[in-house]
């Protein structure tokens, strides 16, 4: 072998170890990003053999990652992917969309991995009110029932679920929820928990659905994880919302009173939730002035969560119509049907 | 290139309040604190207040500030600060206002929150930049007077009104001025390092930055409005405006790295704009447009910026279209949240459309052509459907676009909605421009809108043939509203009232049900005004019934009282006085409308009272009862102007004027002078303070004559005879000397109230008050009539008319008292005196025949001192010149009727006539008589009331010579009368010239018929006969 041959072997040696080192499925969690190579994946845990000389398989919990990013795959997949995790539920179907023809002979994690994100971006969009819960629910009760062993299942079953109690299968929407009960992280438990009890407020049984808040509340978790708290404070919305139906308006004022002023400030979402909840709970309590003014700082300040959003819009429109209001009644109908057309709360 | 004309022009940029926070921020981010700390941010009481009010959801906002006093989520440290906020909010929302009266009522109650929040918290944070709102305030109150000075309704007052938004604008520079200055000293008076850990210190002093930042920007503000609040063509305009420019840059150049020095930025480049250099202009925008988005404050100066700025660029002068397009379109895709539906948002969307409409004239391909249009249509639609500045113009835009389209029928609810509403508003623009249009436009125009109102009826109509069982029938609902209102515009006002009671009846929740009872009313008053319908019960029965509903369903709303207010002017018209009284008397005191009613019912009041004064004795109410009529006129119209002085704050209104006068009225007429001169003469306020100073709230109509009218009679009854002479003199500058019938009409107005008073007060008994008005007149008439300078023909016609009419207050049943016969022989002294000075220079008299109306004059003085022969003599003189005189004819006629009292044969001259003459071959009378009278004026509408009076005098007579005669020529005469009426019965069917003429024919029928020996039934009992079939010999019906 001559040197430059041999220079050319080492330079081939280099290049496989830099290729071995690049050659890894990426589990980002939110603790740390996990390199490696994925050897197994559960509904409940993904099993990595890590990179270097250890070789240590390591089991990260399901309730902890937040996407992989698997070996060798198209750089658009990781920006489709970032879309849809960012709520930019329409780029990133477009992204996959374009990606389909590409990833045919992809690894099955990956195929599945688009599935998901796909049929995921489809149910928030048809949740919102812009996309069509039926085909929307087709596509992710067709991934739920074929990948029960997929680490999205949970999340995937539970959005089945909404969408479920989107079109009032209230029924097998709390087959589902139940689905997502046995998974073994309490923050999943009390998610399911939540989610009954609200499917069993527009069920109509403010007492089964106060069982299901309390049942939420009663799940032992730590107090620092912040999804533990976020939920906690969704069962206590939930809570005022069955005391609310029952009567106990003032009571429910109080509760969610409470939760506002227990919010992180920058959590929009849950303020929306609240202000929404005060806004129900004013409008049983007939006080419309208060009650519009609920519903108006979602309106005016956290319309960038399109469910509350749309649910805010079409109390508003009552609650204009109801105060005289005729004009402002008509925008904000105008404005309900033109993002959310396809929103339960436009119809 | 449709302007936006009639709006400030500030109008979407900003106000100080609105800058206010957003500058806030950008001191204390540049000082590194926060506005409001994470703990006390449990509700976002400031991000919510804000986006309340840049949506222009004022009343929302106030609404907020009220309920937050008690609301647990928000701190005491905001709590303290609500006063300020709703004096802020009333400013911000006064601005968005468009009903005048309303922005300057919240401008005050602005000033009321500011001033308890400086007083209860003087050394707040806040208070330094509350005194800034108040000078803020005289701003806006400018800005009130310079729109309302744009309404052609306002024309006669526009130069005051320019005038006083001019002298605010300058107020308003001097105390902005004066705080620059006191906050400046303020702020030196801080060392120039604080220590950080003086956090109080340095927090004072970046609230005395924030203060003198505000106050400059105020100062520069009120110099650029002082500037719009003249011509752009006039010197003061380009050296204010200069100026303005000048104050902005240097805030720029001082405070350029915060928001406030940015936004004077933008409005120096505004200055450029309206100095006619959109270029300079533009370069100044782009710097700002050039901007971090974040934080949010800086994205809204952008946005503000961004549509001025297009507005430069869809300009003639600068022409860049694709520019416009560009920016516009970019800042859409990039807009945030509801962004593209606040003022501003929606200002880029309208500029947008423009500039597509405008770059679409100038593309070659047909394609990019409609491409554009059809963008610019969408972004018009868009605007059309948010209430702002753009709206109207938006809908113009998109009717008149979609309408050039031929579309397919519509096959949905939604879609049959969805043109109607286009149709419609093509009809209120094609309606909005017939207001303005010549009159070669008219008829095209009549033409689009007819064409329009077929569309939007037939439109709606299929809407409702469409809708499904699951249409929400508030949609529904909002169909029969278009409908009723569309019947209404076609003058089908049964359809459009029977739709609109139904929709407002049955669906009473509906946000349409309170409107459509308004067009049901509205509709019921057009048929009760039309010509054809002869039976109006059902139509008035209707609106009170609406009235009852409205006030039953919206007890806090205007729509009842503005009902009630519409019959009790109905009632009024029929001259039921009683019914438009329970009609007023539905409208609480706590309503608006309360002054307006109490001032039509006091002077309702005192009309019927004054009616009812005038009739003969026997027929008077009894003399308490009348008392009483007057105390309740007269409380009714004192609560009324109370009440409206209260509202008015300070300033006078051509109502509360006029409301006075009638009160200052009631007060003479009612020997109360001093009262009545006691609002004359209130200082300042005063109407004739108000007239010397010519405020233009007296200039309407013959404001000015009634109130020196009323003025002299007080003076004269209170025996102030200098003042009274003032007032006289007044009243002829006031006139004019070169309409001396004006003026001669006037004196005979003013004569006729002394002597309605005069026989008020006999009539009443009254005789102190009776003996001072008599006895102030007497010495003020000899006192004008004995001056030897400044007497004109119209002045001593005035005294010796004025004298007559005394006498004539004091003439009862005809029979001439002494002190009667006293004043007619001053009459007819002063007339003499007048024909005499008309002898010495005829010119003296304002026309050729002036000594024949004297004559007259002096004639019936003649008849009233018992000397006819004299009387009929001087009155043949006049007619032989001028037979055809009416005045002469007429007091001819009395004179003889007046002589058949004394030689009963004078009765038959009066009717018949009499002074036989050869005219050319004929024999005939030159006296006419009541008989020729009526039949030479009955042609003629313009003599009508001469006409019934001639008709009465001819029955009178007749009954007269009855009453006097015995036997056969007794019934004879009285049956003559009697036929007389009956006659004039057949003729005039119902109408009778009127209430007061058929009650006069009426009374006298009753006397005529019992001297007969009748019952004396009346007048409409002999109609009623007249009309039977038997009387018609008219067939029974089957």
């Amino acid at each position: 072998m001559t040197s430059s041959l041999k220079s050319l072997a080492v330079l081939g040696a280099f290049a496989s170890l830099v290729n071995a080192a690049s050659a890894l499925d990426q589990v980002r969690t939110t603790k740390a990003t996990v390199n490696g190579t994925v050897q197994e994946i559960t509904a409940q845990e993904i099993k990595v053999k890590k990179a270097g000389s250890s070789g240590d398989v390591v089991a990260v919990p399901v309730n902890e990652v937040i996407s992989i990013k698997f070996d060798g795959e198209d750089p658009q997949v990781n920006l489709a992917r970032s879309a849809v995790l960012d709520g930019r539920y329409e780029d990133g179907l477009r992204l996959f969309g374009e990606l389909e023809k590409k990833l045919g002979d992809a690894r099955p994690e990956l195929q599945q991995d688009l599935k998901f994100y796909q049929a995921w971006a489809a149910a928030k969009l048809a949740l919102a009110g812009s996309g069509d819960v039926g085909k929307a629910g087709a596509q992710m009760r067709e991934f739920v029932d074929g990948n029960a062993s997929s680490y999205h299942y949970f999340p995937a079953a539970e959005v089945l679920g909404d969408l479920f109690a989107a079109v009032g299968a209230y029924d097998k929407a709390l087959a589902i929820y139940d689905k997502v009960a046995a998974a073994p992280w309490p923050e999943y438990q009390m998610r399911a928990a939540v989610a009954r009890g609200r499917a069993l407020v527009l069920q109509g049984k403010p007492d089964e659905a106060l069982a299901s808040f309390n049942k939420a509340l009663d799940v032992e978790a730590p107090a620092d994880n912040p999804q533990v708290a976020a939920q906690r404070l969704a069962a206590t919305l939930g809570q005022a919302t069955c005391l609310a139906a029952t009567g106990k308006t003032d009571d429910a004022i109080k509760q969610v009173e409470g939760v506002i002023l227990a919010a992180n400030p920058e959590d929009g979402q849950l303020h929306a939730q609240a202000y929404n909840t005060l806004g129900n709970c004013l409008r049983k309590a007939s006080r419309p002035k208060d009650a519009l003014l609920a519903f108006l700082h979602v309106d005016l300040l956290y319309s960038a969560f399109p469910q509350a959003h749309a649910e805010a819009l079409a109390n508003l429109a009552e609650l204009w119509t109801e105060l005289k209001q005729a004009q402002r009644a008509q925008e904000a109908a105008a404005l309900l049907q033109e993002r959310y057309k396809n929103s339960t709360w436009a119809k | 290139m449709r302007r936006d004309v009639g709006r400030h022009p500030t109008a979407g940029v900003s106000s100080v309040p609105a800058l206010r926070r957003r500058i806030a921020v950008g001191v204390l981010v540049a000082c590194g604190l926060a506005l409001v700390s994470p703990a006390t941010a449990a509700e976002p009481f400031r991000a919510f207040l804000d986006e309340l009010q840049r949506r222009g959801m004022y009343d929302v906002a106030l609404d907020y500030l009220h309920s937050a006093r008690t609301n647990p989520l928000i701190s005491d440290e905001l709590k303290q600060t609500i006063t300020y906020e709703e004096g802020v909010t009333l400013i911000e929302g006064a601005s968005q206002e468009r009903d005048i009266p309303k922005r300057m009522k919240s401008l005050e109650l602005a000033k009321e929150k500011l001033n308890q929040f400086v007083q209860e918290q003087p050394g707040h944070p806040l208070a330094g930049s509350a005194r800034i709102q108040l000078g803020n305030i005289l701003v806006s109150r400018a800005q009130a007077d310079l729109e309302l000075s744009r309404v052609p309704s306002q024309a006669a007052k526009k130069d005051s009104l320019v005038q006083e938004a001019r002298k605010l604008f300058a107020e308003a520079e001097k105390v902005s001025g004066e705080a620059v200055d006191l906050f400046e000293s303020q702020l030196k008076g801080f060392p120039k390092f604080i220590d950080p850990k003086e956090r109080k210190q340095i927090e004072a002093k970046d609230q005395a930055r924030l203060d003198l930042i505000q106050a400059m920007l105020l100062s520069a503000l009120a110099t650029f409005e002082h500037g719009h609040a003249y011509d752009a063509a006039a010197a003061e305009y380009k050296s204010l405006i200069d100026k303005a420019a000048t104050k902005f840059e240097n805030i720029y150049d001082r405070y350029k790295k915060l928001l406030a020095g940015l936004y004077a930025r933008m409005y120096q480049a505004r200055c450029l704009q309206d100095l006619g250099d959109p270029k300079k202009a533009l370069t100044l925008y782009g710097e700002l447009l050039i901007q971090p988005d974040d934080p949010q404050e800086f994205r809204e100066l952008k946005t503000k910026s961004l549509g001025l700025a297009m507005e430069c660029w869809n300009s003639d002068a600068v022409k860049q279209y694709e520019e416009s397009v560009t920016k516009g379109q970019a800042w859409l895709q990039s807009a945030r949240g509801n962004e593209d539906r606040t003022p501003d948002g929606l200002k880029v969307r309208w500029r947008l459309s423009q500039a597509l409409v405008l770059r679409a004239a100038g593309q070659k391909d047909g394609t990019q052509r409609d491409h554009d249009l059809r963008a610019a249509l969408e972004q018009a639609a868009a605007v059309a459907k948010s209430s702002g500045e753009f709206q109207q113009s938006a809908r113009e835009f998109v009717a008149k676009a979609r309408n050039t389209t031929s579309e397919a029928a519509p096959t949905s609810f939604a879609e049959a909605v969805e043109k109607g509403r286009i149709a419609l508003d093509t009809l209120q623009v094609a309606l909005g421009q017939l207001k303005a249009a010549p009159a070669e436009q008219a008829a095209e125009l009549n033409k689009q809108a007819d064409s329009a109102r077929a569309d939007a009826a037939r439109l709606f109509q299929l809407a409702l043939s469409l809708r499904t069982a699951d249409t929400p029938i508030e949609d529904v609902n909002q169909v029969r509203y278009y409908q009723c209102f569309v019947n209404y515009q076609a003058g089908r006002y049964y359809d459009a009232a029977v739709l609109g009671e139904f929709l407002a009846r049955r669906y009473s929740n509906s946000s349409y049900a309170r409107k459509a009872a308004q067009i049901a009313l509205a509709s019921y008053l057009a048929a009760f005004n039309a010509e054809q319908v002869a039976d109006r019960q059902f139509e008035q029965a209707q609106m009170v019934s609406i009235a009852q509903f409205l006030g039953a369903t919206w007890p806090n709303e205007s729509e009842a009282d503005e009902a009630w207010m519409i019959l009790a002017d109905l009632a009024i018209r029929a001259g039921d006085l009683d019914t438009a009284v329970k009609h007023l008397e539905n409208i609480s005191a706590e309503s608006p409308r309360r002054a307006e009613a109490d001032l039509k019912l006091g002077q309702s009041l005192w009309n019927s009272y004054l009616k009812k004064s005038r009739l003969p004795a026997e027929e008077q109410p009894q003399a308490d009862e009348q008392q009483a009529m007057v105390a309740r006129a007269q409380a009714t119209l004192e609560a009324g102007v109370k009440r409206m002085r209260e509202a008015a704050a300070g300033s006078a209104s051509f109502t509360l004027l006029s409301a006075e006068l009638s009160l200052a009225q009631i007060y003479v007429g009612s020997g109360q002078v001093e009262q009545a001169l006691r609002l004359l003469e209130m200082p300042n306020a005063g109407i004739l303070a108000l007239i010397a100073a010519k405020d233009p709230s007296t200039s309407r109509g013959n404001f000015a004559v009634e109130a020196y009218k009323v003025a002299l009679r007080a003076y004269v009854s209170a025996q102030q005879l200098d003042k009274a002479e003032q007032m006289m003199n007044a009243l002829e500058s006031a006139t004019g000397t070169s309409d001396s019938a004006m003026l001669t009409k006037i004196y005979l107005g003013l004569g006729m109230e002394l002597e309605d008073q005069v026989a008020r007060l006999r009539a009443e008994k009254n005789t102190a008050e009776l003996a001072k008005v008599l006895k102030g007149f007497e010495l003020f008439l000899d006192r004008i009539a004995a001056r030897k300078e400044g007497n004109t023909f119209n002045s001593l016609m005035w005294v010796a008319d004025t004298f007559a009419r005394l006498g004539e207050g004091l003439v009862v049943d005809n029979q001439v008292s002494p002190e009667a016969q006293a004043y007619f022989g001053k009459a007819t002294q002063t007339y003499e005196q007048i024909l005499a000075r008309l002898t010495q220079d005829p010119g003296f008299g304002p026309t050729p025949e002036s000594a024949n109306s004297v004559n007259v004059r002096m004639a019936k003085c003649e008849r009233r001192l018992g000397r006819h022969e004299a009387a009929v003599k001087r009155l043949v003189e006049v007619l032989m010149k001028k037979p055809s005189a009416l005045e002469a004819q007429i007091e001819a006629a009395y004179t003889y009727e007046d002589w058949g009292r004394l030689d009963t044969k004078y009765f038959l001259a009066a009717i018949g006539g009499a002074q036989r003459v050869r005219r050319g071959a004929e024999q005939m009378n030159l006296v006419w008589g009541w008989s020729k009278l009526a039949q030479t004026v009955q042609k003629h509408a313009q003599y009508k009331d001469i006409y019934y009076e001639a008709r009465f005098n001819v029955a009178d007579c007749y009954y007269r010579l009855g009453m006097v005669s015995q036997g056969q020529p007794r019934t004879d005469a009285l049956a003559k009368a009697e036929s007389a009426i009956n006659v004039m019965a057949r003729l005039e069917k119902s109408d009778f010239g009127g209430p007061d003429w058929f009650a006069r024919f009426d009374r006298l029928l009753r006397q005529v018929q019992r001297a007969n020996g009748g019952k004396g039934e009346g007048l409409k009992a002999l109609i009623d006969s007249l009309s039977s079939p038997v009387a018609k010999n008219e067939p029974p019906a089957p």
